[in-house]
């Protein structure tokens, strides 16, 4: 491949060390982009909620998304914003800012 | 900035926490790797100059100031693009990193250590990344 991001796997090990335990974590990940990092963590929590405002980011994080993380990831194409109105309770285990701030 | 972290806190549970992660306002270093060594190339530069990286470390100072959170642990690591070609990097940059560039002196200095019969080599872009672990206020 002429461009590979991170093969050392380092943002996940880091992230990973800072999370700690999260095989029952619900977590919402905001600005997950074409859900590169979504795809690399989903698999060790309970359930993600990835948004971002970008339609097109988000339809390519979804064909992306492997078969066997469909049922633990739901993406939605929304900024922070417009998903508090719209959810509003608290919910999350656990908030993930992925280059995003 | 501030306003989406109070977005983010009262979506949180009261022992939930927040992980950021964002880059550093350091220009990333631009490296070329000959088999087991690594050169020095230069920097990417970006057009706002990491303004915005600067933004994002003072919004968590300041939610952390209005005792919005608390910050329990904060890090570094590095986040490493390879890159067989100063091509291919250029057309990444392109396609995901609009504002940033190459200097010109840094494209030479890339061109002269890929200037090699050895083979396995390639062009790493390394980015400095902090990762920050808050929760909310109790109080």
């Amino acid at each position: 491949m002429a461009v590979v991001l991170d093969p050392e796997g380092e943002e996940l090990r880091v992230l990973t060390e800072f999370v700690g335990a999260s095989s029952g974590l619900h977590v919402l990940e905001v600005g997950c982009g074409d859900g590169r990092l979504t795809r690399r963590y989903a698999g060790q929590v309970a359930h993600v909620t990835a948004i971002d405002p970008d339609g097109e980011d988000i339809q390519h994080a979804q064909d992306k998304l492997p078969d066997e993380l469909r049922d633990r990831v739901e993406f939605q194409a929304v900024g922070i914003e417009e998903y508090h109105l719209l959810s509003g309770a608290p919910s999350f285990d656990l908030v993930l800012l992925s280059w995003s701030l | 900035m501030v306003h989406a972290l109070a977005k983010i806190h009262s979506l949180l549970q009261p022992t939930g926490v927040l992980v950021d992660i964002h880059p550093t306002p350091e220009p990333p270093a631009i490296q070329v790797r000959v088999g087991g060594e690594i050169h020095a190339a230069g920097w990417l530069r970006e057009a706002d100059d990491y303004v915005e990286y600067e933004e994002a470390d003072r919004a968590i100072n300041e939610v952390i100031e209005l005792r919005m959170f608390v910050l329990e642990r904060q890090g570094r690591f590095d986040f490493t693009t390879h890159a067989d070609t100063l091509s291919d990097l250029k057309g990444h940059l392109e396609a995901e990193w609009q504002d940033a560039f190459i200097e010109d002196t840094t494209i030479l200095a890339i061109e002269d250590l890929l200037r090699t019969r050895q083979r396995d080599k390639e062009i790493l872009l390394r980015e400095s990344v902090r990762i920050s672990r808050l929760r909310p206020h109790s109080g």
